[in-house]
């Protein structure tokens, strides 16, 4: 009996949407607004160290790989300079090319070599490890994946969010989020989306004061992207009033326990 | 092409290693940790298997609760996305890039034959 009813609903529903054109709010005004929201994340910049286990492994088959090798020229070069410094001492230096000799030995080349690394590394160490403490910054925590959050009106009150906006007549959800980029981040910032659809939503109702234009409350859909330029930086738009990377785990402690939930459940996890 | 072979086997025989014998320890230690980084990454490839079945979850539900919002949202979301594919990305790197750093140019040898 309800699938019959529903199915004349949509019937009529689709009735309506062929007489009505698309730019109409009849089309999508059922009883929650839907607003689109993006989840921008940078990617990690930097590999995390090895665990243990890793390091371990990674030593054995290095040593596995060395045994099965062959020599390379420079350890040839090692071995034919022993054997000429053999017969240096015993004295029988006519049969050394002494021109040959007086070059450089392929130990002294190895000394040199890391005497240059060890040079490169002091002048540049410094400058590597710099760690960023700046909340705000997109270098920040570079071994991680991080996600922008913001500050924004949701309702009366500001609160810890996702970038949303709600969508308008006219436009797909995908476009919606797209606008939404550029009016939250500005157009410093580059941003790949993946895919038309939507990776996860959050319901939530309105107060009873604030439910007119028949809205009971709102319907946020989550589309993924990944930032494409490292250093790109967000030029904050005027509804935001304030906005933070944080990597999976500071996100717990600055959302609402069941917006987190929502959100756990299509994001990946970097550790 | 057969003195390409010739030099190759010489090459061969002046590069070759002394093999050395393996302790019993070393060859036990050995075969222990290969045990052990099986399961890791056995354990590894579970989770990402789990976790993409839940983003899958998660997008099908999402993709629902849309259609009974607006079927015209829901069949745009549905439509195959042509400039996702193909995806290129940068993957992370060993250490962090240095800002502004002047890389020099390596050196240059030149190996044209030459026909006298």
């Amino acid at each position: 009996m309800a699938l019959i009813l529903r199915g004349s609903v949509r019937a009529l529903q689709a009735a309506a949407q062929h007489i009505a054109s698309r730019s109409m709010s009849s089309v999508a005004a059922g009883k929650w607004q839907i607003v689109g929201s993006a989840c921008i994340t940078r990617p990690p910049v930097v590999c995390p160290p090895m665990t243990s286990l890793e390091q371990q492994y990674y030593e054995m088959i290095t040593t596995i790989e060395e045994e099965n090798s062959l020599k390379s020229d420079h350890e040839i070069r090692v071995e034919q300079d022993r054997i000429n410094l053999e017969i240096m001492k015993t004295g029988e230096a006519d049969e050394l090319d002494l021109e040959e000799a007086s070059k450089q030995t392929a130990i002294e080349f190895e000394d040199s070599c890391l005497e240059e690394l060890k040079s490169f590394e002091s002048t540049h160490l410094d400058k590597v490890n710099h760690e960023v403490k700046d909340i705000k910054s997109i270098n920040r925590a570079l071994e991680r994946s991080l996600i922008l959050v913001v500050k924004q009106k949701v309702g009366a009150a500001e609160e810890w969010v996702f970038p949303h906006t709600p969508w308008q007549p006219g436009e797909t959800l995908r476009q919606t989020c797209e606008r939404l980029v550029q009016e939250t981040c500005g157009s410093d910032l580059k941003v790949k989306f993946l895919g038309n659809a939507p990776c996860g939503f959050y319901k939530y109702k309105y107060p009873k004061t604030v439910r007119k234009e028949g809205f009971i409350g709102a319907k946020v859909f989550f589309y993924k992207c990944q930032v494409r330029n490292k250093d790109g930086s967000v030029i904050p738009g005027t509804n935001i009033v304030d906005h933070q990377w944080l990597t999976q785990d500071e996100l717990d402690t600055r959302l609402k326990q069941s917006y987190a939930k929502s959100i756990s459940k299509f994001l990946v996890s970097d550790r | 092409m057969e003195t390409g072979s010739h030099e190759r086997k010489a090459q061969a025989l002046i590069r070759k290693r002394q093999k050395v014998t393996m302790r019993e320890e070393v060859a036990e230690q050995r075969a222990q940790l290969t045990k052990q980084w099986s399961q890791y990454k056995f354990e590894q490839h579970q989770k990402e298997v789990t976790v993409l079945k839940k983003i899958i979850v998660a997008r099908d539900q999402a993709l629902e609760e849309l259609r009974q919002e607006s079927e015209d949202l829901w069949l745009e979301a549905i439509q195959v996305d042509h400039v996702l594919l193909p995806f290129k990305a940068k993957g992370p790197v060993a250490t962090s890039p240095i800002k502004d750093y002047d890389t020099p140019d390596g050196e240059y040898y030149n190996i044209t034959k030459k026909w006298d």
